[in-house]
């Protein structure tokens, strides 16, 4: 009898649910959702000319039984590439395991993630697509300071009644299961991560880990976020440092970056952004140290569809652009 | 006189604060009452288990006035809010609860599938029901 009511449950929901609104997948069954989305953005300055169509994706996810359910996406990025200032263009079809995984629910404090899963550190990195961003770009701290992904198993869940704070364990002793496609390439990658939702409005977390890469470099890092958010504004920050032995030179090497970001929304559909970001970089006998100001508007006619324009001012004028990109998810 | 208008406006004032709907599970259901802080991580796909049962959230229809008084009086946040909310999900792998086009759909789904929550207005209630909390 349960099995029947289920499954008109089920054979209901197909009949009488709402219809499907761009941004929220195509829900073939509870065993199927789909979704894609991409982006395209062009940038300009002295050092950059160039139109990119990027972030060509589609991914497919549902529940299992017995509690178990999987995500599987693929990517072909930068699917496009036109370099004006090069005169070059390039196409890219391959189609990257971005995620891969399958997911085991024994209780809303211990989930068991198996596979290659983004690493959840952070705000910004669990949002990595164009579309669910605020700015075209993304800060630098986002992009060299800790692998995006990790290939290895995740312990996550709640700690608390109340699923106000979350946790997350995870480990990786393996290469990446698509290692040309990652930020960093490592073997190796363990960490924990904790997130507290003070209130509707508050959030707050932080992250430590250590991880080895290719080219033989012992890096430890600490990570701190936090968040407000009550319309119409939404203040955002995240700051991290790396301590880095470098077994081939031998010595000590160190990262410091991080950004804040404020945005205030004029109405739901536009909105005015400002960031500020900082990244030393003290690797190979180099420093380099970078202060980058942006400021940027985004239309969003719908939240699926984003329409987004900023201007970058960098410590090195070479590298002022302007950036504007559309992007949409389905 | 001026007693009567007192005694209609204090009976009116307890009129309008009066509950007009229920979160329900079905009479066999161990859970005997729910904060409206569990209810809201329940709907929000946050909280999937209690008292190891495997929670089934049903939403009635978004046109309905309930789901409305549910979005505003439990979840704590406007439809623009929620889209934005189910649409990061997406993204992580997670849909929203499932459908109903009506609260009489939700009121026997409820009674027959152990784990199935819902929210139905309080005349509907019957003894097939438990009331888990009320707005």
């Amino acid at each position: 009898m349960r099995y029947f009511f289920i499954f008109i449950l089920f054979f209901t929901t197909y009949l009488f649910a709402d219809k499907y609104e761009l941004g929220h997948g195509y829900k073939v069954n509870s065993a199927l959702n789909m979704g894609a989305y991409f982006s395209l953005d062009y940038a300009n300055g002295e050092s950059i000319d160039r139109l990119r169509l990027d972030d060509v994706a589609v991914l497919a996810y549902g529940s299992l039984p017995s509690n178990f359910s999987y995500l599987a996406e693929f990517e072909a990025a930068p699917f496009y590439v036109k370099d004006y200032k090069n005169e070059t263009s390039q196409t890219n079809t391959t189609l990257h395991k971005e995620r891969m995984y399958l997911n085991y629910s024994y209780s809303d404090m211990f989930n068991f993630r198996l596979g290659k899963f983004i690493t959840p550190i952070g705000y910004w990195n669990l949002e990595p697509i164009n579309v669910l961003r605020d700015t075209s770009s993304n800060p630098l701290y986002s992009e060299d300071m800790f692998p995006k992904f990790t290939t290895g198993m995740d312990t996550y869940g709640y700690l608390d009644e109340d699923e106000q704070i979350e946790y997350h364990l995870f480990a990786q002793f393996t290469d990446d299961i698509d290692k040309d496609y990652i930020n960093i390439q490592n073997d190796l990658f363990i960490g924990i991560s904790l997130d507290y939702e003070v209130s509707d409005e508050i959030d707050m977390g932080s992250s430590v880990g250590y991880y080895e890469t290719y080219e033989k470099k012992e890096i430890s890092l600490a990570e701190a976020n936090a968040k407000y958010d009550n319309y119409p504004l939404l203040l955002q920050t995240e700051w991290a440092y790396t301590n880095i032995q470098n077994n081939i030179l031998h010595v000590n090497e160190y990262q410091v970056g991080g950004y804040l970001q404020g945005m205030y929304s004029i109405n739901p559909k536009n909105a005015l952004v400002s960031r500020y970001e900082y990244f030393k970089d003290r690797q190979k006998d180099v420093m380099s140290e970078n202060h980058i100001g942006i400021i940027g508007y985004s239309y969003r006619p719908m939240y699926a569809v984003s329409f987004k324009g900023e201007y970058q001012f960098n410590s090195d004028s070479y590298l002022d652009k302007a950036i504007i990109s559309f992007s949409v998810l389905f | 006189m001026l007693l009567k208008i007192l005694v209609l406006t204090i009976f009116l004032t307890i009129g309008g604060f009066a509950s007009e709907y229920a979160v329900i599970m079905n009479a066999h259901s161990k859970i005997e009452k729910l904060s409206a802080k569990q209810i809201k991580s329940i709907f929000l796909m946050k909280k999937h288990f209690m008292d190891g049962v495997k929670l089934i959230p049903l939403n009635s229809a978004a046109s309905l006035q309930i789901r409305d008084s549910f979005e505003k009086n439990i979840l704590h946040k406007n439809r623009d809010k929620l889209n934005k909310y189910w649409i990061k999900k997406h993204f992580q792998g997670i849909q929203p609860p499932v459908v109903q086009a009506s609260v009489k759909a939700i009121k026997l789904f409820v009674k027959n599938v152990d784990g199935a929550i819902g929210y139905i207005p309080i005349k509907l209630l019957d003894s097939d029901l438990k009331v888990l909390y009320e707005f």
